[in-house]
């Protein structure tokens, strides 16, 4: 484990790994009732950190006797590099080895192992672990950059998700030019794109291969799959052709003939509908005879009340030298009585009307049409009104019995 | 000692432990299972299909004001929904509650048959089939043409070539200049010394999605692949709102393979040559002219985008005629501007103001 330890803490998404998969043991086995000494994550963290602590106080012991590390002098003072690689600085310091001398050299393996995995040959990893090297001075003021952010802040932190943080904001800067600046060195560049060439010849050798082996079975291959959705595709692209040949006739030369007769015809139905409607409504006969009925009393009502409006104003003039114009035309044949002075008996008089026999009858104008129409005779209706008067009412009771 | 310490710590505050469990198992689901949470919510008609193309018409609740309509024109790399990504935090969404008929081409995820698609088949082919059908469904006689990043050159060269069509153009960090300065490290990851585009091609068909995402991702390296997740704990341990980090992760993780000829055109006639800006570029025989256009051109880039620099979003503005053409940077990255808090204050009412002035009521 110690020998890829370096490797595997350079991948950050290992690093998550390694937490996630102490983390849930810690966690399963807490609720399992076991006793680890590991069961709380605080705990362990704090484990880990004491372990950085001690890794860099041998690296710094180390820098002082290794003549191997004599050569990364600086790097002595920035004990990041352990806390960028705590797996091995825990392996090392609770297996009791000593990390001293290893630790330079460590950096030295992670580029190799680095380059290793990247690249297609192992002498072109051994020259570039020594391109490596050569970077080694930039990595080391990296780091010194790390380490003072990381302490600029007050105290150490106190929980792992803190660490994390403090950790990540001191590091993301410096470390992102340090990539950058990596990224675009030739050897670098050079090592990906072979890497990424080579690839693509194996994949393409691999997919013939396979294709034909496949094939030699009798067995459709992504190919074929290919080729008939290329077919398809195809003739969907005819189809949407057709689409827009349609689309432009229909809303292009053919469309002021369609929209026209489209609309002429629209009307005509419209008018069709109505007649419809018409003939449906005469043939609702008992709906309309209600309703008919109805507005037929309303009507009446609204006479009758007309009639005693009428009544009053035919009498105002009797009580003052006001004009015959002013009463309604139909007292032509009315009479007037000398009657009350007052005003509001004025309802009260009536009209009268001389038959030929010479006796008079007292009755409304209204009244009197109404006996019209319905050919009542006015001397055998009983009058209801004020002073005897005959009423539009008197005479329809009259006509109806 | 320690161990009685840790021991009586555990049965004291039991809640506490179970909360932090809680929020340990949440971040280590999403960081095993991916995040999930669903994306392009806003309620949306499918009107035109064409192999993997789809042409959306969003629909909201909200009345339609402006009857130019947008046609928003998605790049080739990675999924539209970026644009909608959830309900609240949703350029699409908010263009449309402003009153906007909103239309949007996602160019669809690629199969190995669509490896011999070109540049042309989508510009002269799959564009103006598109923008007769957002006419035609909204009765307007032209349109607002909305391009993002590569979307952007592609929509900025059907521009020059169809002007008569366009209202309005608005390009959002769009690189049309690519001068060799202007293209930050990937001047390296394209040069033809390191990327042997054909020979990819020729072995994967289309390009795989990872190669893309690795090149996007390597240029902050730092950043995306560690920060991205320190970030996600974070939220997770105070407790803060995750939604848009899960979207925006999902996103960031939801490549789309490169159609293989069209990558091809893209690195050599763009990365390498930068034929566009040197009039050199054609599609069929056709030239394209950036000259050509002439409609209002809204010019968006982000300070700290390293995915379209500044220098090359900005030369666009000499290149095309318009007298109507405004150059709005904001301090935002490529994706940043378009999501999140500071679009909401920056880009979306900048878009829907301009726009305003300059579409039919």
């Amino acid at each position: 484990m110690s020998e890829d330890s370096s490797n595997r803490a350079t991948n950050p998404m290992e690093l998550w790994k390694q937490w996630f998969e102490t983390g849930a043991k810690a966690w399963s086995d807490m609720f399992a009732g076991a006793r680890g000494s590991y069961a709380d994550p605080f705990g362990l963290y704090q484990q880990w950190f004491n372990n950085l602590e001690n890794a860099r106080e041998q690296l710094v012991e180390s820098s002082r006797s290794s003549p191997v590390a004599s050569s990364f002098a600086a790097m002595t003072s920035n004990p990041m590099l352990a806390a960028l690689n705590p797996a091995a600085a825990t392996q090392g310091t609770t297996s009791g080895q000593a990390p001293a001398n290893a630790a330079p050299a460590q950096v030295h393996n992670m580029w190799e192992q680095w380059f290793e995995a990247v690249s297609d040959s192992c002498q072109e990893s051994a020259e570039l672990g020594r391109e490596g090297v050569e970077l080694a001075p930039r990595w080391v003021e990296m780091f010194g950059q790390i380490w003072n952010n990381f302490l600029s802040a007050d105290g150490y932190p106190t929980d792992p998700l803190q660490l994390v943080t403090r950790w990540y904001n001191a590091t993301s800067g410096p470390f992102s030019e340090f990539a950058g600046e990596v990224i675009e060195r030739e050897e670098i560049l050079k090592v990906t794109s072979r890497y990424l060439r080579n690839y693509s010849t194996f994949y393409k050798v691999f997919r013939r291969d396979s294709e034909r082996y496949l094939k030699g079975l009798q067995i459709p291959v992504r190919s074929d799959i290919t080729r008939v959705a290329g077919l398809v595709v195809g003739l969907e692209d005819k189809v949407d052709r057709l689409e827009e040949a349609f689309e432009e006739f229909e809303y292009g030369y053919a469309k002021p003939a369609t929209a026209e007769s489209l609309e002429g015809i629209e009307e005509r139905i419209e008018r069709f509908e109505g007649m419809l409607e018409r003939i449906e409504g005469g043939a609702a006969d008992s709906a309309t005879a209600d309703s008919a009925s109805g507005l037929e009393n309303r009507l009446d009502n609204v006479e009758a009340k007309i009639d005693q409006i009428l009544a009053a104003l035919e009498n105002i003039p009797q009580s003052g030298d006001a004009s015959q114009a002013a009463a309604p035309q139909e007292t032509e044949a009315s009479e007037e009585e000398e009657g009350s002075s007052q005003v509001e008996a004025a309802p009260q008089e009536g009209e009268t009307i001389q038959q030929s026999n010479g006796s008079m009858v007292r009755a409304t104008a209204a009244a009197r049409r109404e006996a019209q129409e319905l050919g009542v005779d006015l001397w055998k209706v009983e009058g209801t009104g004020a002073n005897g008067q005959i009423t539009v009412d008197d005479v329809r009771r009259e006509g109806a019995s | 000692m320690a161990q009685q310490q840790r021991e009586t710590d555990r049965s004291m505050v039991p809640s506490e432990v179970d909360n932090f469990f809680d929020k340990y198992s949440k971040g280590a689901s999403i960081l095993l299972e991916g995040a999930q949470i669903p994306t392009g919510q806003t309620p949306k008609e499918t009107i035109w299909t064409k192999n993997k193309a789809k042409l959306y018409h969003y629909q909201t609740e909200a009345e339609t004001r402006h009857q130019t309509p947008i046609l928003i024109v998605y790049a080739l790399i990675n999924r539209p929904y970026i644009l909608d990504l959830i309900p609240e935090n949703s350029f699409v969404e908010y263009l449309a509650n402003q009153g906007f008929d909103v239309y949007m081409l996602d160019w669809g995820i690629p199969g190995d048959e669509d490896k011999d698609l070109t540049l042309e088949n989508y510009i002269l082919d799959y564009m103006p089939r598109v923008v007769k059908k957002v006419l035609r469904y909204s009765g307007a006689d032209k349109l607002s043409l909305f391009g993002y990043c590569m979307g952007g050159t592609m929509a900025a060269m059907y521009a020059s070539l169809f002007p008569e069509k366009l209202e309005n153009l608005i390009l959002l960090t769009t690189p049309i200049d690519f001068s060799p300065e202007n293209l930050g490290l990937f001047s390296l990851f394209t040069d033809e010394k390191y990327l042997d585009i054909d020979r990819m091609t020729d072995a994967f068909g289309n390009v795989p999605s990872d190669v893309v995402d690795t090149g996007m991702q390597m240029l902050r390296p730092v950043a995306n692949y560690v920060g991205t997740y320190i970030n996600m704990w974070e939220r997770i341990f105070d407790e803060k709102p995750m939604e848009t980090w899960l979207a925006m992760n999902k996103w960031v993780n939801d490549g789309t393979p490169f159609p293989g000829e069209a990558f091809k055109q893209w690195i050599k006639c763009f990365y390498r040559q930068n034929k566009l800006v040197k009039g050199e570029m054609k599609l069929r025989g056709r030239q394209v002219d950036l000259s050509n256009i002439t409609c209002p051109l809204l010019n968006i880039a982000g300070k700290k985008d390293h995915i379209c620099f500044l220098g090359q979003a900005e030369p666009t503005m000499d290149l095309i005629s318009s007298e109507d053409k405004e150059f709005f940077v904001l301090d935002a990255g490529h994706v940043g501007l378009l999501t999140g808090r500071g679009a909401k204050q920056g880009l979306w009412p900048k878009v829907t103001s301009w726009l305003e002035e300059r579409s039919e009521a």
